[in-house]
């Protein structure tokens, strides 16, 4: 007896098993739910990827550049720099300013290919750079970078730890699926913690196939002739 | 064929019950009137879980199609489940027929019927309008109920109730097959549950893991 519950000799009190269910179960984590940790990796790296396309839109990282004509707050230009520098077809500006300037943008390009650089200090600071530009043909105001391309994004340098992410939320939901509560999960397992043999396993199945595995023999066989 | 090899599920854990039957009393053999067989009767397999929609009905079904094809005996499956609702499929229930409900109250043997699956050796007797889960826990009933059954069967394959509630129906048992869902069955309720069943090795026949997961290739370690 134990504890006032009848406990039957051939039940083993402790794990008789060759290897701990636990690691078991760890071990068959990645490889039961190959499912969900691919969809957490993709998940990761299409966040990445949506992450990646914000600061491509964002003035700093592209030879296509957007600026406020109007700005909302002088202050925040204080420590912004403008460097437009030549380098062929690689032509590049960067420009460091504060996110108020990113909306209702109008468009600054270069047509040439001479080197502008200067501290803004002020909106009049913009102002004057941009005046030494020729305008864009369109757009009023505007103005335009000859042959300029996208300047390197660093998408690839976001997109791997976007997946490596994903695959660490991956094994974390797959782990917390299969890990929780106290179930038994394989033959073994069910051997180890009930001390009675397993006649037989049973995979998960679709309707048809249950309707198949109840029929007679001559009736299975059939089907799998067809 | 033996365990381990070829076949479905279903005919695998068959031949375990029929071994274990064979090691604990002998082989199952037909009821008749005539001759040494005449004396035996027909050997009871209950099969029951920790918890009620784990597997039991769908076990119990497809044990009792694949003994009828395995040995020569007439193999009856029995709905003994009074502590779930009847399934859709149960009309005769519905209809107001009688079952097993009836044979243990009554001693009335109407409604058998043929199951309709597998060889013609297998029979079906559903639950009956008289089915109460308080039924079960009267031995004098199931006893009635299950000699007229063995009387006329070579194996009486029970979808019992989950183990709390099969009352004298385990006492009766020749072999218990315990469903294990790897999708809910909590092993330490199921230890408690086998516990205060008092199944011994002789009765319990083993286990059928349901719901099994991808098993782990021997490779990385798996079983």
């Amino acid at each position: 007896m134990n504890g006032g519950v009848f406990q039957p000799a051939w039940m083993p009190r402790e794990a008789g098993g060759a290897r701990p269910p636990a690691v078991q179960r760890f071990i068959a984590v990645p490889w039961r739910h190959p499912a969900l940790i691919l969809a957490c990796t993709l998940a990761g790296a299409g966040a990445a990827a949506v992450l990646s396309q914000r600061p491509a839109a964002a003035p700093a990282a592209l030879g296509h550049v957007r600026m406020q004509p109007i700005l909302p707050s002088p202050e925040v230009l204080a420590a912004a720099t403008i460097v437009a520098g030549s380098g062929g077809p690689g032509l590049r500006l960067d420009l460091e300013l504060g996110p108020p300037l990113t909306a209702s943008p109008a468009e600054v390009l270069l047509q040439d290919d001479d080197a502008h650089e200067a501290d803004v200090r002020d909106v009049d600071d913009i102002d004057a750079l941009l005046k030494q530009l020729p305008p864009a043909a369109g757009a009023p105001g505007a103005h335009t970078l000859d042959g300029a391309t996208p300047a390197a994004d660093g998408r690839g340098m976001i997109l791997a730890p976007g997946l490596l992410a994903g695959l660490l939320l991956g094994l974390l939901a797959a782990a917390a699926r299969e890990l929780r509560g106290d179930r038994m999960r394989s033959a073994r397992e069910a051997e180890w913690a009930l001390g009675a043999p397993v006649l037989g396993a049973i995979p998960t199945l679709s309707a048809r196939a249950r309707r198949m595995l109840l029929a007679p023999a001559s009736r299975r066989a059939a089907a799998e002739r067809a | 064929m033996r365990p381990g090899q070829g076949g479905t599920p279903f005919e695998r854990i068959g031949l375990r019950v029929l071994e274990h039957l064979e090691h604990h009393g002998g082989t199952a053999v037909q009821p008749s009137a005539d001759g040494d067989a005449g004396l035996r009767s027909g050997r009871v397999v209950v099969v029951t879980s920790t918890n009620s929609g784990e597997g039991k009905s769908f076990v119990a079904r497809g044990l009792a199609a694949a003994l009828a094809e395995q040995q020569d005996g007439d193999v009856i499956w029995v709905d003994a489940a009074f502590d779930r609702p009847p399934a859709d499929a149960d009309n005769i229930s519905r209809r107001g027929a009688a079952g097993l409900s009836e044979i243990m109250t009554l001693g009335s043997l109407q409604g058998l019927a043929p199951a309709g699956v597998g060889t013609g050796r297998l029979w079906r007797l559903e639950r009956g309008v008289l089915a109460r889960p308080a039924l079960l826990q009267r031995p004098d009933a199931v006893a009635k109920a299950l000699i007229a059954l063995r009387a006329g069967f070579a194996l009486i394959v029970l979808d019992a109730p989950s183990l709390a509630g099969c009352g004298a129906l385990l006492a009766q048992a020749d072999a218990c097959v315990m469903v294990v869902d790897s999708r809910s069955t909590e092993r330490g309720e199921a230890r408690r549950a086998l516990m205060a069943s008092r199944l011994g090795p002789d009765r319990l026949a083993g286990l059928v893991l349901n719901h099994r997961p991808r098993p782990v290739p021997r490779w990385l370690g798996g079983a």
